[in-house]
């Protein structure tokens, strides 16, 4: 029952703001946006205490099953998305952006919503795969319709550079599915853990090589990632928050979830890939936000190095790896719509977030969005104490002592490298600091500076990002422990 | 030769074919009206749509069979229509009534010469709902060329220059297509001595290998000639032609009823060398064929796609690509892969109808649109729409030739679609994802699913990995369409009044299309959250 409303609320008011949205008032739409993100929340929560499945037959001539379930993995990513479901809709009240009605836009963000939990709610693979799809057309219009109203060809083609690339991952996974199915001849995620380890290793590497392709796009792994800064810089704040908080998470839990726990002798094999390709990702991500002009983009870019240490944690293969990996998750999903909340209130009143551009201090002319940024880069760059360290040192850590037959000394040397990463983290979290926090002069006049101070439904939306930064960071134990038992129960399945 | 018949098997064609007469009957009686005709027609094919829904619920064990030979097996009856046949015969009788129903709008749409054009929709429905379920090899010849040549006499009919090419490109690809097919029937009736597509004889003749090369040569030269009706590579060329040259109700019965039809034809003749598995090299050469003409279409049809900018051209290469579609699970060679072929062919017929339904909301269309490059409007979001536009426009109202209705159909047309005419729009961004194959049209990525599954089953994953590219460039291509419909009408010519000015009586939605968009819509929706709704039907 929970599990229905949680992901039919959010669906079905999106579908109604999406096709009645020019017959709707803003307001009515907002408050019915807020609304049905709560109700989607308070499900979560209640969901969490009652652990309900639901498993109800689709397409019985074909086996598909509609079987939607909560376990300690998906738990933390299903609070995330519900809870950034209600910041997005609270956001909505303050900033709609031009380029369609208000309906539109937050019948959007709800389907996006209700497709990121419909995935992360699926105890089946083909269905998995089809709430997967889910989110692409509604984040596709929010992109290349809501986003940025001053590049009309530069909108078109992020929004078309994410479908498609987001489109070939998802068609390739879905090929290592039907294959893995037909192998396994079942498509329960719970069932699969144990039928598809028994698969001889060639069919495991295959299913393997398809699965991880096809999601390391949506993480995105380096060098599959050329569509994330396009797509960023150019969609408006709600929608780059939904982006970096909840669709690049569907990848890294897709990787958990699929290759990792079906097919763990392919995926072994194929690991040290991910791995190099997380590193390097890592260092890249890093390199670039070190030149980058556009603050969006930069952001963009660090979502690439932060995600680099989920894949290597991933990689690694062992309970510590893939507990690193998914107390990542939920760090980059509450810093990176942090950074995206304050860059994005930005962009809106400066018109663009050129960091060549010496701007008004912002500790002096918005303390509290001021405040804001230098947490989130602080977090970003790894501080102890904020979310992202956890992430990080944990990742780190476990690429020094990799489970099972992975090879040390390349482990080792990721490792190495994952460290050089994050001190790249720091430097270009620094510069940006330097450059918009402590900023250039302020002129004396007030009239001249142009007020970017973060105020009613933003500041509300700032301040919870804020806390949840914070919390996650001093007591990583409220994800690690929840966590925990299942990341033992699937790699306990996977011997 | 006693025969034991069955006539409520045989009732799906018996009652088209009976429409024909009565319509031909009525008009001799009352030559002035049509409308009574069109009425009549449209009866008979939702009687015979009934008629069919008892095969489509049945199970493939018990196939409804008719004309059998006394006293023996199931192989020996002439008519055999299982699930699936009956699911392709609905599909088509339904097709044909949707086409109907379309050219009822009264407007300049509508079919010239009422009665006539009945008697050839119905003849066609005859032929398609018969050759999907006919087991022997003249009868099933002669029901296809049924299927076939009336609607070369649709195009026609139109009596324009364009008609009249896109009437003899159809015309000649059809002959070049009969005369393969009749060199494959005897290259069969050679290599196994039945002319019944059944079982009977076949095994003989895949174990001898003098006879073996006839069988694999009739079964390659058979579904050749067949891909000429489905639209796919090597004999797509007259798609464009003739769906731009017809009238919007014409194309779309090109666009479904016939794709039904030749979708049954092909399943026909696979459905006996299913057996011949246990023979690798009979069945990976006619695997190997299926695969490659699939692959091709899809991925022509597709790249075609991202550059077209006329409305009826761009569906004509979405049903090459999606012939592909169809082709790519046959090539598993089994049954699983014949009920995906099914699945997937009705759900793109559905989608298409509306899509079909949506450029004949559009009314009478202007006059040349796509050889003038509309292209920029379309490639650049905010640019301004081209300024030949409005004085062609007038000058065709003046003129009120009815000349070229659908020629110039350009997809800018439909810019701001969904904001201005909800249903229109609406319904038509819901059957292109459909055809694309994203969710919210789930039934469309379902369909896909259904048809890849089959093939990666059996080992064939290559031909799946390659067809992931088409599903991309066709993503790309049907997101060129709904973009234009999301995207905020123009300024200076808003598009609630186009295609006529606010005043003309065109602005209104014809009834006719209103009413097809609407089921369809319906079906769409109803099916994309119970899919079992479709693959119930096909067993």
């Amino acid at each position: 029952m929970a599990l229905m409303v949680l992901v039919l609320v959010p669906a079905v008011l999106g579908g109604l703001l999406v096709t009645a949205g020019r017959f709707i008032q803003p307001q009515d739409a907002q408050r019915a946006g807020v609304a049905a993100a709560l109700v989607a929340l308070a499900a979560v929560v209640w969901a969490a205490f009652t652990d309900p499945v639901v498993d109800w037959a689709w397409l019985p001539d074909l086996g598909l099953r509609l079987h939607l379930g909560l376990d300690g993995i998906s738990l933390p990513l299903v609070l995330l998305t519900a809870l950034i479901g209600v910041l997005v809709t609270v956001h909505a009240c303050s900033e709609l952006p031009p380029g369609g009605s208000p309906a539109t836009f937050i019948g959007c963000l709800l389907l996006v919503e209700a497709g990121a939990l419909a995935t992360f709610c699926a105890r089946d693979a083909v269905l998995f795969f089809v709430a997967f799809e889910l989110v692409l057309v509604p984040m596709w219009v929010l992109i290349s319709r809501f986003g940025d109203p001053h590049d009309a060809r530069r909108r078109t083609e992020a929004g078309h550079r994410f479908i498609l690339y987001t489109a070939l991952g998802s068609t390739l996974m879905l090929i290592g599915i039907l294959l893995l199915v037909g192998a396994a001849h079942t498509s329960q995620l719970d069932e699969l853990v144990s039928a598809g380890a028994a698969l001889p290793a060639r069919t495991q590497l295959t299913i393997a090589v398809l699965l991880t392709v096809g999601l390391a796009v949506k993480v995105p792994v380096f060098p599959l990632h050329t569509w994330l800064p396009a797509a960023h810089t150019t969609a408006p704040t709600a929608g780059s928050v939904l982006l970096a908080a909840i669709l690049l998470k569907m990848g890294s839990y897709g990787l958990v979830r699929l290759p990792l726990a079906s097919v763990p002798d392919g995926f072994a094999v194929i690991a040290p890939a991910l791995g190099i390709a997380g590193a390097v990702g890592i260092i890249w991500g890093g390199l670039i936000c070190l030149v980058e002009r556009d603050l969006k983009r930069l952001i963009a870019y660090s979502s690439v190095a932060h995600m680099g240490f989920v894949a290597l944690g991933v990689a690694t293969g062992s309970q510590l790896g893939l507990q690193a990996a998914l107390i990542g998750n939920i760090a980059h999903g509450l810093v990176s719509a942090l950074l995206f909340v304050v860059v994005g209130g930005l962009k809106q009143r400066w018109g663009d977030v050129d960091l060549a551009v010496l701007r008004p201090a912002l500790r002096d002319t918005a303390p509290h969005r001021g405040f804001a940024l230098l947490l989130g880069l602080a977090a970003a760059l790894g501080v102890p104490g904020l979310a992202v360290f956890w992430g990080e040192f944990l990742a780190i850590v476990a690429s020094w002592t990799p489970g099972g037959e992975q090879p040390v000394a390349l482990f080792r040397t990721l490792a190495v490298l994952a460290a050089l990463g994050a001190v790249l983290g720091v430097a270009y979290c620094l510069r940006v600091a330097g450059r918009v926090w402590v900023g250039g002069p302020v002129p004396d006049e007030p009239s001249a500076v142009v007020d970017v101070e973060a105020r009613g439904a933003e500041r509300l939306v700032v301040t919870a990002l804020s806390v949840g930064v914070l919390v996650v960071g001093i007591v990583p134990a409220v994800v690690l422990d929840v966590t925990g038992p299942a990341v033992a129960a699937l790699l306990g399945g996977a011997q | 030769m006693n025969l034991t018949l069955d006539w409520l098997a045989l009732a799906p064609t018996l009652l088209p074919a009976a429409g024909v007469l009565v319509v031909l009957l009525l008009d001799a009686l009352l030559p002035a009206a049509s409308q009574p005709a069109r009425v009549v027609g449209l009866l008979l094919l939702l009687a015979g749509a009934t008629a069919a829904v008892p095969g489509a619920l049945g199970t493939s064990e018990r196939p409804a069979l008719s004309l059998c030979m006394p006293g023996a097996a199931d192989h020996a009856c002439l008519w055999s229509a299982g699930p699936a046949a009956s699911a392709l015969q609905l599909g088509i009788l339904g097709a044909c009534a949707a086409v109907l129903v379309l050219g009822l709008g009264g407007d300049g749409e509508s079919l010239r010469d009422g009665s006539v054009e009945v008697v050839l929709v119905l003849a066609a429905a005859t032929g398609g709902t018969g050759v999907v379920a006919a087991r022997d090899l003249p009868a099933w010849l002669v029901l296809l060329e049924l299927a076939t040549v009336p609607t070369v006499a649709l195009v026609a009919l139109r009596g324009n220059a364009r008609a009249a090419g896109g009437a003899l490109s159809l015309l000649t690809t059809s002959l070049v297509s009969f005369a393969f097919l009749v060199l494959g029937a005897a290259l069969w009736l050679l290599a196994t001595g039945s002319p019944v597509l059944g079982p009977v004889g076949l095994r003989d003749a895949a174990a001898d290998p003098v006879r073996r090369p006839l069988l694999l040569l009739s079964v390659v030269v058979l579904v050749t000639g067949l891909a000429f009706k489905l639209s796919a590579w090597p004999f797509h060329a007259w798609t464009p032609a003739a769906f731009t040259g017809a009238s919007t109700p014409i194309a779309a019965l090109l666009a479904t009823a016939s794709k039904l039809t030749a979708t049954g034809a092909v399943i026909v003749v696979l459905t006996p060398v299913i057996a011949l598995t246990g023979t690798p090299q009979v069945a990976h050469s006619i695997a190997a064929v299926l695969g490659g003409i699939a692959l091709v279409s899809m991925l022509l049809g597709s790249v075609v796609m991202l550059r077209v900018t006329d409305s009826v051209r761009f569906l004509a290469f979405s049903t090459i690509a999606q012939s592909g579609w169809v082709l790519l699970p046959l090539a598993a060679m089994n049954a699983a892969g014949h009920r995906a072929a099914v699945g997937y062919v009705l759900t793109y017929a559905i989608a298409t109808l509306v899509a079909f339904a949506a450029v004949a909301a559009l009314g009478p269309g202007e006059q040349a649109g796509e050889q003038a490059g509309w292209g920029i409007a379309e490639q650049d979001q905010a640019g301004p729409e081209p300024s030949g536009q409005a004085p062609l426009e007038e000058g065709h109202m003046a003129l009120g030739q009815g000349g070229s209705e659908s020629a110039g159909r350009p997809l800018a047309a439909f810019r701001g679609m969904l904001r201005a005419r909800p249903l229109v729009g609406g319904t038509l961004g819901l059957a292109l994802l459909v055809l694309a194959g994203l969710p919210p049209g789930i039934i469309g990525l379902l369909a896909k699913v259904q048809a890849l599954r089959p093939v990666i089953d059996v080992g064939l994953w290559p031909l799946a990995v390659v067809a992931v590219i088409a599903v991309v460039i066709g993503i790309a291509g049907y997101l060129r369409w709904v973009a234009i419909l999301v995207r905020p009408a123009p300024e200076s010519s808003p598009v609630g009044a186009r295609p006529g000015a606010p005043t003309s009586p065109r602005r209104d939605t014809p009834r006719g299309a209103v009413a097809v968009l609407g089921i369809g819509g319906v079906l769409l929706v109803a099916t994309s959250l119970l899919p079992q709704l479709l693959w119930g039907l096909i067993g």
